[in-house]
Parts: structure tokens; C-alpha cells; sequence
């Protein structure tokens, strides 16, 4: 997971692109888990369980789930990962 | 094979088989059962031996189950003094008779590695291939009585993606289509793939008096094809027909229209092309931030944790 979104960063780096992370860990684990796996990108933080407020409201059944918006925030994909999610982003990244 | 012609009578109301070991014997009719339950069950004398049991026949029609000996079985033993005899077993004692080898299983099973528990479990569950015969013999033998509903229910255990014998459709649909009973029964049948099974449940969804039991079978119906892209438009017509007939329907205390309903408009928002919903929640440090903040950049939303 972390090495892949890692790299898609760096690919990334320098255009309008961001992974947003909804994430449901305690605050300690948290913060170490960012500092650990040199997570550079943003979270929400959802109260420190898997049924925090936001998951709850996006209805989320399995972890990790994925969403993958577009520039104008409209749902694209849906649990799209590896290398899907890679040509996903491209083909996003191709539109604009 | 015709029984008419292969088992000759020998009395008024018995017959006596001699092919393969068995002895069939028939006693008098009962009023309960259909002409159209004919019924032939081949039966492996290996397997009859373990049970000592055995249908009795007469005229393709099924009246009851008795006991045999092994001494019956092979010795072909005066058929009169037998004839008597109708104290089968019931549906209830052949059930608990299967869970009961079930439960000896579990017993031996327990405290032992996976591995080994797989291997018992593999080796020795106890093949329920004679006690589904017998269940949906008697069933069919007497298919108005409330035992036979606990016998289906039964047997929709191990019936799977084949379903139930489909005479069993018609017995419940002849006789149960009006029990309460039948709610627990209809609930059963999503695994079956059979038209019967979905013939069946459109027919109670439509038809049964009962209101809680047509709304179990919209329910079994749905969940049926929930998984079937290729039937979205038929799980949406059910799913309106249920929200619209039956708003209130409770199983085991909860009620699943409002659940399935607010599932429903959950996926209907997060459905691919439309605007996600806006997200306002804190960083770990407490700090505000929201979904729209990132606006004018692709985000690949991802619920996680580290694990």
C-alpha cells in the first residue's frame, strides 16, 4: 500500500493531485504510522475507530475503500487500486 | 420403473419387493395424499441397513415410513406381522437422529488443530442424502400437517444452489401458503438458482394472506440477485414494491425496509458520477479541513488505517 501511494505521489508531484486520507486509527498509532511510513499527505482523522462519523456516513463496509475524484469532485472510481488506480489517475490527469 | 407392475400384492394392503434386498411394503391409503405425489426413491441397501428404515409403497403412492430390521431386510421375513407396524420415525426423530451424529461429530472435533477438525470434518460429517429422502418422503405423505413445514425448513439446509425437490413448492404453496410459519421458510431461499424457487416466492410475495410472509419473500427475492448487475432494474422494482407494500417489516426485531432503504440512498449518493458528498472533519491536530478544500485537484479518497 504505503510504497505504491508513495510512488504515485511522487509521479504526481507538481500536479493537481492529492491522496486524502479518511483515517480511522487511534491518534498515537496514528501519528506514528505517518512518521514510519513517510505518509506526506493529509487525513482526516475519524475519531480513532473503523465507524467513525465520516466512514459512517460513506457507508464504508470494507477497509481500505477507495474513491477517486475528479478536479470537479464528482465520484469517477470506485476501489480502484495498484495498477488501476495508477491509469486511472492518468486517464483523470488526461482530461484536463 | 412402474411400482404397479414391478411389486406384485400380496395382500390387501401389503406388497412385498424382493430386488436388491429390500422389502417394500404398503398398507392402506390415507386421505391427505395428493394423486400427483407419485414418488420413487432408489434406495442403496447399504445405506438402508444403517437406518433400518424404509418407505412403504402402494400404487406409486407413499404412506408412511416403518421400521425394519436387518434380519427383515435380508431375510424377507413374513410381511403381515410388519404391516402392523406404522411407528416410523417421525420428521422430528429423523432430524434429531442427523444432528445428533452431527453434534458427536462437533463433540470429536473439539480441542483438535484446523487441520485436523478440516479433515474430520471432510472424512465424517454425517451424509444427510437419507434423511433428506425420508423428510420429503413424508412430507409429501402428508403434506398438511405443521410438521412437514419443520421438515422443509429442514431441508433447506442442505438443498443449496439446486433447491428443494420441486413437489415441495407445491406442497407449500397447497398447503402453507397461509402460515405465519412460511416467513422463516421463504427467508431461507436465496441461495436456490432454481425458476421453481423463484417462481415459488413470487408467488407468496403475491399471493399468501399473510402480509409479514409476502414481504419476507420481496425480501428473498432481492436478495437473490443483489449481486447481479445484470438485474439492477428487477432488484429496484422489488426494492419499490417493498418500500411501498411493507414500510414496516420487522425480522428478529429489526426493521429492514428502513435499512435496506437507507442503504440504498447511501449508494445512490456515492454512485459513480455524482458530486461526493461534502466531508468536514479535523486533522489529528484538531485542525478543520474539508473534501471541498481540495477541489480543482484529482483526489483519490481512501478510507484506511494501519493495520
Amino acid at each position: 500500500m504505503y510504497p505504491h501511494e508513495r510512488s504515485l505521489v511522487a509521479r504526481m508531484k507538481d500536479k493537481p493531485f492529492t491522496i486524502l486520507g479518511v483515517n480511522s486509527d487511534s491518534a498515537e498509532r496514528y501519528k506514528t504510522a505517518i512518521k514510519e511510513n513517510e505518509i506526506t499527505w493529509p487525513s482526516f482523522w475519524d475519531g480513532g475507530k473503523t465507524g467513525g462519523p465520516i466512514a459512517t456516513d460513506w457507508a464504508v463496509r470494507g477497509w481500505p475503500t477507495i474513491y477517486i475524484l475528479d478536479t470537479e469532485g464528482v465520484i469517477r472510481y470506485k476501489n480502484t487500486r495498484g495498477k488501476a488506480m495508477d491509469e486511472a489517475v492518468d486517464a483523470l490527469m488526461e482530461e484536463l | 420403473m412402474g411400482i404397479d407392475s414391478a411389486f406384485p400384492p400380496i395382500g390387501e394392503n401389503t406388497i412385498q419387493l424382493k430386488k436388491s434386498n429390500l422389502l417394500i411394503i404398503a398398507k392402506s391409503f390415507h386421505d391427505e395424499i395428493p394423486s400427483h405425489s407419485q414418488y420413487r426413491i432408489q434406495f442403496d441397501p447399504n445405506s438402508l441397513i444403517d437406518t433400518n428404515s424404509i418407505c412403504l409403497y402402494k400404487n406409486s403412492m407413499i404412506r408412511t415410513v416403518v421400521s425394519l430390521t436387518f434380519a427383515m431386510m435380508i431375510g424377507f421375513l413374513p410381511v403381515a406381522s410388519m404391516a402392523q407396524d406404522t411407528s416410523g420415525p417421525t420428521i422430528s426423530e429423523i432430524i434429531k437422529t442427523h444432528e445428533d451424529a452431527v453434534e458427536v461429530l462437533y463433540e470429536k472435533m473439539r480441542g483438535k488443530s484446523r487441520e485436523e477438525q478440516q479433515k474430520l470434518y471432510k472424512a465424517e460429517y454425517p451424509k444427510p442424502d437419507q434423511a433428506i429422502e425420508l423428510i420429503t418422503a413424508l412430507v409429501t405423505a402428508n403434506p398438511g400437517g405443521s410438521a412437514s413445514l419443520d421438515g422443509i425448513d429442514w431441508l433447506l439446509r442442505y438443498s443449496g444452489q439446486k433447491g428443494l425437490d420441486p413437489a415441495l413448492y407445491k406442497v407449500l404453496e397447497t398447503h402453507h401458503l397461509h402460515r405465519d410459519k412460511l416467513q422463516a421458510i421463504v427467508l431461507k431461499m436465496v441461495r436456490s438458482r432454481t425458476p421453481e424457487t423463484q417462481n415459488f416466492l413470487t408467488t407468496v410475495s403475491e399471493k399468501s394472506k399473510i402480509k409479514d410472509v409476502r414481504g419476507a419473500a420481496i425480501l428473498s427475492l432481492m436478495k437473490r440477485i443483489e449481486r447481479d448487475k445484470e438485474k439492477e432494474d428487477e432488484h429496484t422494482a422489488l426494492a419499490k414494491k417493498l418500500f411501498a407494500e411493507h414500510p414496516h417489516l420487522v425480522i428478529n426485531g429489526r426493521n429492514v425496509t428502513k435499512s435496506i432503504k437507507a442503504k440504498r440512498e447511501a449508494e445512490e449518493k456515492l454512485a459513480i458520477g455524482k458530486v461526493a458528498p461534502e466531508i468536514i472533519g479535523k486533522d489529528v491536530d484538531g485542525n478543520e479541513m474539508k473534501l471541498s478544500d481540495y477541489r480543482g485537484k484529482i483526489v483519490v479518497l481512501d478510507f484506511w488505517g494501519d493495520w
